[in-house]
């Protein structure tokens, strides 16, 4: 491995390393609390029934 | 298509080759600390007054919350929106906020999105709410509010006795407090459901021509057969005698008493008994061709003369029963449901019949019977008071 290449590489790592950090995480957190409440919500609505009903 | 796949591939599957294995989990680490508190900064906002008025369908809530104690107070606590409309434990939030989502749907897409269609939808969204609460013990109220730590007797003494009972079954506030922090939606014009039924009930009854039956639902009584010609109305459970039938019309008899001073325009089932069964037009009332007087009588309680009467009128077909046994039923549900809330409903015999209109009338307004279902349940009470039955102990 030359030194160019082993610079592009920690470049590139890096950049991926916060992408997912920093965009990637807060995404898929969010997703995932999206999705447990939707789900939670449809349960409500078809099986458990409304809070409330 | 392909590219990306394989872009993610190697993106979550090729192990680092110059970064340490510290340095990606503590970036790692700083990551999910700065996201959790940007996801719980974004939960707060979208809790926040502000955030729920952004909608102007919401704002005439908070012009309404703003006249009541949970607004401005002496102890300076002040209510927000979500302290009583958000659930406070996570998995409720965060269904509360995907609802939330949906409503933020209807508000864009215009399904409720002006003044106007709010109110026209108010009262289905107040039941949402009651039910909410209802099911949940009034759960957000009690974050603040707390049955154990009430001193009972620092309460007005209209509070005591109803707050009391209510410590001891546990019951959910919003049972009895409605239209505590906005304007109580009307009901007056949601049918109760209960009048259906009895409405069918009418409709399967066959009428023999001659025979006593009873209305079930308020309704005007005419002059005429084409039904064009309004004399007055005639009130729920009112005997009437059915004369002839034509068409989709009824012709019925009504005898009642009336008392001579005045018009004569309201008429009583009963002698000296003030349950109503009929209030006439003025002109009507007055017709001497229509109204046959068939005798009079002096109260001896009152000094006042009451009139034996009746007269002919035409009504819709289809609205009586031969007997006040299912109007009474749907009836007395109405009454136990209604005033047990805060205390043992009254024994219908404990009072007379000229006593239950201002009893009722004073505690009507606690309750949130429609009014239709309030001329019933007075009716009820005044026909199964002590006047009529002997009290039950
Ligand atoms: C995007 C505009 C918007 C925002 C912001 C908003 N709402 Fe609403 N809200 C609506 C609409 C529209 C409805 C009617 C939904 C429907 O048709 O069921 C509604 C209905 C409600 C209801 C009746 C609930 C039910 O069960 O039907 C409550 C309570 C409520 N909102 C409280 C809040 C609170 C508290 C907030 C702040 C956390 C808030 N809203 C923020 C638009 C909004
Ligand atoms: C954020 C805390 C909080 C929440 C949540 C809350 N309250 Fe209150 N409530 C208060 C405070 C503070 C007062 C005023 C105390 C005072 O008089 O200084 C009050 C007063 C009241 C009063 C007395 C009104 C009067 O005329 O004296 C009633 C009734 C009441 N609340 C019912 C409810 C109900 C029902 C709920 C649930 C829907 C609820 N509260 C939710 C804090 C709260
Ligand atoms: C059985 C019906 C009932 C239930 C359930 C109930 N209340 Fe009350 N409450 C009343 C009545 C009636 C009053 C008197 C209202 C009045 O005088 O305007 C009252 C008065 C109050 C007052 C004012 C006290 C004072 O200083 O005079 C507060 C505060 C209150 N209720 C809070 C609550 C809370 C919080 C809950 C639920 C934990 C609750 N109530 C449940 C019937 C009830
Ligand atoms: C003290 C508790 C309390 C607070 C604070 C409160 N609400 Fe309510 N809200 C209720 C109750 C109880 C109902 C059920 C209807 C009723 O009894 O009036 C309700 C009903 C509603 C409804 C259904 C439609 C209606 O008007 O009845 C909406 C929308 C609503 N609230 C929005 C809001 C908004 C927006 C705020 C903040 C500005 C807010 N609420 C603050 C207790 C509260
Ligand atoms: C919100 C609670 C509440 C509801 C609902 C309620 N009441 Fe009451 N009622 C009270 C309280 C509190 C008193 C005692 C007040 C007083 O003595 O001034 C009372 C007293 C009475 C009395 C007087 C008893 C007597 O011996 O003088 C009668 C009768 C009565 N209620 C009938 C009813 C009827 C009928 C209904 C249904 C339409 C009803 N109540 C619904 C709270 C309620």
């Amino acid at each position: 491995m030359t030194e160019m290449t082993a610079e592009k590489t920690r470049n590139s790592e890096w950049k991926k390393l916060l992408l997912l950090a920093f965009v990637g995480l807060p995404i898929a957190m969010f997703g995932a609390i999206a999705t447990y409440g939707l789900i939670v919500r449809l349960l409500q609505i078809f099986l458990i029934g409304l809070p409330g009903a | 298509m392909k590219k990306i796949w394989i872009w993610l591939r190697n993106l979550f599957c090729k192990p680092a080759a110059k970064i340490g294995l510290g340095v990606l989990v503590t970036v790692g680490f700083i990551a999910g600390i700065l996201a959790w508190q940007g996801f719980n900064a974004g939960m707060a906002a979208t809790n926040t007054e502000e955030f729920c008025v952004s909608c102007h369908t919401m704002h005439q809530n908070q012009e309404e919350l703003k006249e009541t104690v949970h607004w401005s107070n002496r102890s300076g606590v002040r209510a927000q929106c979500s302290d009583c409309h958000v659930p406070h434990d996570f998995t409720d939030k965060m269904a509360r906020k995907i609802q939330a989502s949906v409503e933020v749907w209807s508000h864009l897409t215009g399904k409720i999105d002006t003044p106007e269609k709010f109110e026209a939808n108010r009262a289905r969204l107040a039941q949402n709410e009651w039910d909410r609460f209802k099911a949940n013990g009034s759960k957000e109220c009690r974050t603040c509010h707390d049955y154990n730590s009430m001193d009972f007797e620092k309460m007005r003494e209209t509070s005591r006795e109803a707050m009391r009972g209510a410590a001891e079954r546990n019951q959910s506030c919003v049972d009895c407090h409605q239209g505590i922090a906005h304007k109580k939606p009307e009901k007056t014009d949601a049918r109760n459901p209960a009048f259906d039924g009895l409405i069918q009930a009418a409709g399967n009854e066959s009428v023999k021509v001659g025979g006593t039956y009873f209305n079930v639902y308020p309704r005007e009584l005419y002059l005429d057969e084409a039904m064009s010609k309004v004399a007055g109305k005639l009130e729920v459970g009112a005997p009437v005698k059915v004369l002839q039938e034509k068409g989709d019309a009824q012709q019925v008899e009504v005898s009642a008493w009336r008392k001579s001073k005045g018009f004569g325009r309201v008429w009583y089932g009963h002698f000296a008994k003030n349950i109503t069964v009929a209030t006439l037009e003025k002109a009507v009332a007055q017709d001497k061709q229509l109204v046959k007087i068939a005798e009079s009588k002096e109260d001896p309680n009152t000094g006042l003369i009451w009139q034996k009467s009746s007269a002919t009128f035409w009504i819709k077909k289809g609205e009586v029963v031969a007997s006040t046994d299912p109007i009474w039923s749907v009836a007395k549900d109405s009454y136990k449901n209604s005033c047990s809330v805060c205390h043992k409903q009254p024994d219908e015999a404990h009072f007379d019949a000229n006593t239950w209109p201002g009893l009722f009338g004073g505690m009507v307004g606690f309750t949130s019977m429609d009014k239709d279902t309030q001329g019933l349940v007075l009716k009820y009470l005044q026909n199964n008071s002590s006047d009529f039955k002997k009290p039950s102990h």
